[in-house]
């Protein structure tokens, strides 16, 4: 294996709303390899996002709250380190892409002046035109044609999928270690979508760095990562290889997504016709039943599942294979 | 090979060589466009050369010379009137009561009238854009006290509160547009905390900030530029506002001293109305209506081209 540049333990993120504290994430435990993509899986409100924000340190105070666990980047606890220290680790150690690049990018700045901010905030040893040329250069390096031309124009010059590629192109401006991806293409049209996970597979084996790649789209996970954990409200409920994962899906609700993708030959076959779902709804992060928060949607309840014997805990099904469930499928 | 192919779809061919326009460039042309527009700011021009020109003492430093009798009607009412009179340029709003020249003090007060309107809208430029980015960008306690310190502020009636500046302030030129300056950041102090509030979510900043940018940073560098399209437009209009007020301030005897201004031409007019001089008067308003009107009509151009949810209406 190789080697281990972030590891997230037992991270805990509160938020604080009018109707009462929430947890979003609850004891979450994340490994980032060197040269390998994590993808962490899950629905809206499962606490993927706020699991990636809590590395960059972007949880917003005093509303969000890391009340717990560590965030351990080459072996120092990101959550001890001053405001100062955390400036220079963002953008520059761990940087990030944002889901939507139509607003990701300051609309009254060149492209080209905003891959260069980046520079002056991380490396600002360069001079002006060393700077002006690793921007061109990075710009080539996200596969943006006539990169000279379009350093000089603003993001309303440039498609979704081109602004993508700058978001790009500004995360990897000071060779990140780790590069947090936050839904990258979800806002991108398919055609565009498949380009920029090409881009990011090829950079990656290009400079090496991890990725954390967030995302709803199991076609996607599969196309990019090399290990996978699934989240439900807050908890990791799976966590194994992608082929593990994919191959022998152990979790109920890993398995409901998987049966849930929709199926191309399913047309043949008369009772698989209908797209299939998992039923119910995602509880509310106020009322989470004790327990498994799993139990009221899973076809493979049982009575221990109740809260009788508390939260699942994640366990090891196999080597490198996790599953929090107390019934899990065989 | 994909990478181009949506490139030229997407730009065109004939854009391919040309400059990306900002912001600044695009509200600009917009404006040539507008041909009042354009009028107006050629008028702003021609005050501002004129009063750089007073300033240097190139013109209109002769004001405070007699050259002729008191109360000596403009040439162009003798001819009216069936008197012989030779044309001049000093003669064309006629004398005062020392016989001055009316043109070259309403020339002189240009000069003070630009220098009252920039000054005051640089004074609440710099109050309103500080207060108002800082109450909108960190929110809670300090936005609460901004708040309740401009709201406060814009409950004192206007006319007392500038009355009650200049009188601590002494007379002068510089009270005058301190006076000013003073009373008037509370609306774009609004303007900018709103504006600054709206843009503080945007992922444009947030994502400044996963890259490490300071407070100062995001707020200074990355949303000011976004909202200063409304420094301008209130620019312009303070200035104007500016004018007007000096008027009043000097009507009131608060006004600027030792030089002639658009008000104490006005403020003097009073007593000669009465004796049928009604030359300085003409002058004084003439030159400030122009002036206003410029103003006003250049704002709400400034407004349409700046402001992009107006575009294209």
């Amino acid at each position: 294996m190789s080697e281990l540049i972030l590891e997230v333990k037992d991270l805990v993120v509160d938020f604080r709303t009018d109707r009462g504290k929430i947890t979003a994430v609850n004891g979450v435990n994340l490994e980032v390899y060197k040269g390998r993509t994590l993808g962490i899986v899950g629905e809206s409100g499962s606490g993927k996002s706020v699991t990636a924000l809590s590395v960059m340190g972007l949880i917003q105070k005093p509303t969000g709250n890391v009340s717990g666990g560590e965030i351990v980047y080459r072996g120092e606890n990101l959550l001890d380190k001053s405001v100062d220290d955390m400036r220079h680790i963002r953008g520059n150690k761990i940087a990030m892409i944002f889901q939507e690049p139509m607003t990701s990018l300051n609309p009254v700045f060149t492209v080209g002046n905003q891959i260069i901010e980046v520079l002056e905030l991380h490396q600002s040893h360069l001079s002006k035109t060393e700077m002006v040329d690793k921007a061109v250069d990075m710009l080539k390096l996200v596969g943006i044609p006539s990169p000279e031309q379009r350093f000089k124009e603003y993001p309303h010059q440039l498609s979704g999928g081109m602004r993508q590629r700058v978001m790009i192109a500004i995360a990897l401006a000071c060779e990140p270690d780790i590069l947090i991806a936050d839904e990258p293409t979800t806002a991108l049209d398919v055609t565009i979508q498949a380009q920029i996970l090409d881009l990011m597979n090829k950079l990656q084996k290009e400079l090496g760095m991890g990725i954390i790649f967030i995302t709803h789209d199991l076609g996607v996970v599969a196309e990019t990562c090399d290990d996978v954990a699934v989240m439900y409200c807050g908890r990791i409920v799976e966590r194994a290889d992608v082929h593990t994962l994919f191959k022998d899906p152990k979790h109920p609700y890993t398995i409901g997504l998987m049966d849930s993708i929709p199926s191309f030959d399913s047309t043949q076959d008369e009772h698989k016709a209908r797209l299939r779902t998992i039923e119910g709804m995602v509880p509310s992060l106020f009322e989470l039943p004790s327990g498994c928060s799993f139990q009221d949607r899973c076809p493979r309840v049982i009575d221990e599942c109740r809260g009788a014997k508390g939260v699942p805990v994640l366990s090891n099904y196999k080597a490198d294979h996790k599953v929090s469930c107390f019934n899990p499928s065989h | 090979m994909e990478d181009t192919i949506t490139i030229t779809m997407n730009s065109g061919p004939k854009e391919k060589d040309k400059k990306s326009k900002s912001l600044w460039v695009h509200a600009f042309d917009s404006l040539k466009k507008n041909k009042m527009a354009m009028a107006s700011l050629s008028i702003v021009v021609f005050y501002l050369l004129i009063a750089c020109l007073s300033f240097t003492g190139l013109i209109g430093g002769e004001w405070a010379k007699e050259i002729g009798p008191a109360y000596d009607s403009p040439f162009w009412v003798k001819w009216m009137s069936g008197q012989a009179a030779s044309f001049s340029i000093e003669h064309l709003f006629g004398t005062d009561i020392l016989g001055r020249s009316v043109f070259y003090k309403m020339v002189k007060g240009t000069e003070v009238a630009m220098l009252i309107g920039f000054a005051t809208g640089l004074v609440t430029m710099v109050i309103g854009v500080i207060l108002g980015a800082v109450a909108g960008y960190f929110g809670g306690k300090v936005d609460e006290i901004i708040v309740w310190f401009y709201t406060t502020f814009s409950s004192i009636p206007g006319i007392m509160l500038l009355m009650a500046i200049t009188f601590i302030l002494g007379k002068g030129i510089v009270a005058v547009f301190l006076a000013l300056g003073l009373t008037s950041w509370v609306s774009l102090c609004r303007l900018i905390r709103a504006d600054v509030i709206r843009h503080k979510n945007r992922e444009y900043v947030h994502a400044a900030y996963s890259v490490g940018a300071s407070h100062s940073r995001r707020l200074f560098l990355h949303i000011l530029p976004n909202v200063f399209h409304l420094v301008i437009i209130n620019f312009s209009l303070t200035f104007q506002t500016a004018i007007k007020s000096e008027v009043i301030l000097s009507y009131l005897g608060l006004g600027v001293q030792d030089r002639p201004s658009w008000g104490i031409m006005i403020d003097d007019a009073k007593l000669e109305l009465a004796r049928g001089v009604w030359w300085q008067l003409l002058a004084a308003t003439a030159a400030m209506f122009v002036i206003v009107l410029a103003f006003n009509i250049l704002g709400d151009a400034l407004r349409d081209a700046l402001d992009p949810k107006l575009k294209g209406k």
